[in-house]
């Protein structure tokens, strides 16, 4: 079979990763580009058309191939040193100005070149009319109008990759000063290319870098701004011939859109607002299913039960089966239909474009942190699980913005921590108050990050954020399928998670609680309680100094989540029952308190590993525990103390 | 008086004007972004208003929308148009 690999590259926002998903379906294999000190994911796929194996590669998308970000780095060194048979360069018809600056450095590369046109049914709303046929003559490669979000123009696209096109000759002609000094540079490095990247960036040769400043002696400016000039007037010129533009249908509905997101009085009610919303979703819609998913698994515990007695099986056994492995693997799935809708609407607000704004909105507070409003992005992921949002501070530029924003993103409430709060504001409040106090949760994770935060910069994290530029995507629907195959992945990335610690911790509660052997399950005299019972004075006064609640802590160290369980197994009762039973050991003021140590101690086992991962440092992965606990007790301490100084105990 | 020369973060919400330069004009990176992202001599800049707090401000450049905050727009000579 033949064999085809072809790059995606393109501006981020263009709907590259779209095209990509369409392209292979879901059979892709996520990798990391090798080599760096900071791990980018690397997507490959594979599809078969017509007997020939198309080997798809999704590049970081860029808005240049200068190649000084990380992600053009990546790119620009593929392109050179892998040589793709083909590269399909996606852009979205309704921004071609600024797109075509890739592909114009993409045709100077001399790779063999597709253009994909995307997003024309917005081009078009916007009264954008493309002439396909003479801007493909003018940049002397196939064009190819597609939709990434359906399959429009898929197989155009796909024939013309199997026509393996041939590289462009129609290269960007540079004014005659220029052409001539690009010339004689050629003759030292070899190509077009890199004599071209040579001038604009530098080089160790003496004799280029006098061309440079020979060039900036006669053009009055540096080469970056020569060469950014010549390219933008080259497309100019281009566009000025294949593209028209109606007058009528001109008016930018984004900047409208804007003008009310990001309006000086509505932005920020808006914002608040929209994540107010994003939880009473959840706790509406998730609730039930999952009180239906606990009933399931404990009609399955029950039946297996009966089962193992009609066996005769010994007690220990049934305890293994039915309060370890049944009720440990119950405890992972019940949170699932929360976590996939948070994931869910997380992704809406993402394809939407309403993340980059809410970037936007708060640069000016993330900047008092040293920070950059897009470290807010990690920290909003955070709402949905802490191993991802880690991962996404890969994208800020400087090692000390992220590792700022990965010692603060833990702060966010994750999914994980949704079920403490379920159970308890179930018990201990009612109606409206629940989504209240839900909602103080969170913003009080905020409010804990941005101040720790702000003492880490006057401390360990002293400096200026990088410059801030940010490009804001127009606003568009979200499709289904896009929302779906981007929280299906997040939330298969958190069963794996799950799979691989969360049941192996409950396992080994089971067995802490069970030993040594012969104690009742779970009572004072096993390990587990011991050690509850040990560290449990440490939290009176915060409210919750016995022994249940320093096991349910200590066990949360492990995964959060489990801290549900851990009541349920150690007072021997169903979920049902289990109100009761806390009812008698936790008022409304020491359940919200231990609510809050919940959300703001160290985050669960594979969260530290992953911020061991991303920071490199043992030492910053340590100060993250330590300094984690610490707040958490003394933002518990002030609550619980200052509740019942106000009469609340 | 018209053509004088002022700071992109002195031009108000709703107005344009043409980019002249960067007054501290040298090999940095951000410069080099912002010339890639089409801040170049005489594109056209339009300033669509601030964010909530005042800061950044949002810009309109060759039909993209970009945030830039107010310190560093203050680096780039415009003329109002």
């Amino acid at each position: 079979m033949n064999k085809i690999t072809v790059a995606l590259a393109g501006n981020p926002n263009c709907g590259k990763t779209t095209l990509f998903n369409n392209l292979t379906g879901m059979r892709h294999h996520v990798g990391n580009w090798p080599g760096k000190t900071v791990t980018i994911e690397r997507k490959e796929g594979r599809t078969v058309y017509d007997d020939t194996a198309l080997e798809i590669v999704d590049l970081p998308g860029t808005y240049s191939l200068s190649g000084r970000s990380l992600e053009e780095e990546i790119a620009v060194s593929y392109l050179q040193n892998e040589k793709p048979d083909v590269v399909v360069n996606i852009v979205d018809a309704g921004h071609l100005e600024r797109n075509l600056y890739v592909t114009i450095q993409l045709i100077e590369l001399g790779l063999p070149l597709i253009l994909a046109l995307n997003m024309n049914r917005y081009a078009d709303s916007e009264g954008v009319i493309i002439n396909t046929k003479l801007l493909s003559e003018m940049l002397g490669i196939p064009v190819v109008n597609i939709e990434a979000i359906d399959n429009t123009g898929k197989d155009k696209l796909i024939r013309e990759i199997l026509a393996r096109p041939k590289p462009s000759e129609k290269i960007i002609r540079y004014n005659r000063e220029l052409e001539e000094h690009i010339a004689e540079t050629e003759k030292k490095t070899g190509s077009r290319w890199t004599a071209v990247r040579a001038l604009i960036h530098g080089s160790d040769d003496s004799q280029i870098e006098a061309v440079r400043k020979h060039l900036t002696d006669v053009f009055g400016t540096n080469p970056q701004e020569i060469f950014a000039d010549q390219r933008y007037g080259y497309i100019a010129g281009v566009l000025h011939e294949s593209v028209s533009r109606m007058e009528a249908g001109g008016k930018n509905q984004s900047e409208r859109i804007d003008r009310i997101i990001t309006n000086k009085w509505l932005g920020f009610p808006i914002f608040l607002g929209i994540m107010y919303l994003t939880f009473q979703i959840i706790f509406t819609l998730g609730t039930p299913v999952m009180n239906l998913i606990d009933q399931g698994f404990g009609i399955l515990s029950e039946f297996a039960a009966a089962g193992l007695a009609a066996a005769q099986a010994s007690e220990w056994v049934t305890s293994l089966v039915c309060d370890g492995i049944i009720g440990g693997i119950g405890s992972v799935i019940v949170f699932l239909p929360n976590i996939f809708l948070l994931f869910v609407l997380l992704a809406i607000l993402e394809d939407s474009g309403y993340l980059a704004r809410v970037a936007v909105i708060m640069d000016r507070i993330m900047h008092k942190l040293g920070l950059h409003g897009k470290s807010f992005i990690p920290m909003i992921l955070g709402f949905g699980c802490s191993i991802p949002a880690i991962m996404a501070a890969r994208t800020l530029e400087t090692k000390r913005e992220r590792n700022l924003t990965i010692l603060i993103t833990p702060f966010m409430s994750c999914g994980a921590r949704l079920p403490v709060y379920l159970l308890l504001t179930g018990i201990f409040f009612a109606g409206w108050s629940q989504g209240l106090v839900m909602f103080s949760l969170y913003l009080l994770g905020i409010l804990v990050a941005l101040t720790a935060g702000l003492l880490l910069r006057k401390t360990l994290f002293k400096g200026e954020s990088s410059a801030f530029v940010l490009e804001m995507p127009p606003y568009r629907l979200p499709t289904i399928k896009g929302v779906l195959i981007h929280s299906g992945e997040r939330s298969w990335e958190f069963l794996r998670k799950a799979g691989v610690i969360i049941f192996p911790a409950v396992l080994l509660m089971w067995l802490l609680a069970s030993l040594p052997f012969g104690v009742e399950y779970a009572s004072s005299e096993s390990l587990i309680g011991m050690a509850g019972s040990t560290i449990a004075p440490i939290f009176a006064p915060l409210g919750f100094g016995f022994a249940e609640a320093g096991v349910a802590i200590l066990m949360g160290l492990l995964a959060k989540e489990v801290v549900v369980g851990v009541f349920g197994t150690l007072y021997g009762v169903g979920d049902e029952a289990l109100g009761d039973v806390l009812m008698n050991i936790f008022t409304p003021l020491s359940a919200y308190s231990f609510m809050v140590f919940i959300l703001l101690y160290m985050p669960c086992l594979a969260a530290m590993l992953t911020i061991r991962q991303e920071t490199r440092s043992w030492k910053l992965t340590g100060l993250a525990a330590f300094g984690m606990c610490a707040i958490a007790w003394i933002v518990s301490f002030i609550i619980y103390q200052g509740g019942v100084l106000l009469g609340f105990a | 008086m018209q053509n004088e020369s002022v700071r992109l973060c002195d031009i108000p919400p709703g107005g344009s004007a043409s980019v002249i330069g960067f007054t501290n004009g040298t090999n940095n990176g951000f410069q080099s972004r912002l010339l890639e992202l089409g801040l170049t001599r005489s594109s056209c800049v339009q300033v669509t208003g601030f964010a909530p707090l005042g800061d950044p401000m949002i810009i309109s450049v060759r039909g993209c929308q970009l945030a830039i905050r107010k310190k560093d727009a203050a680096d780039i000579e415009v003329v109002a148009a």
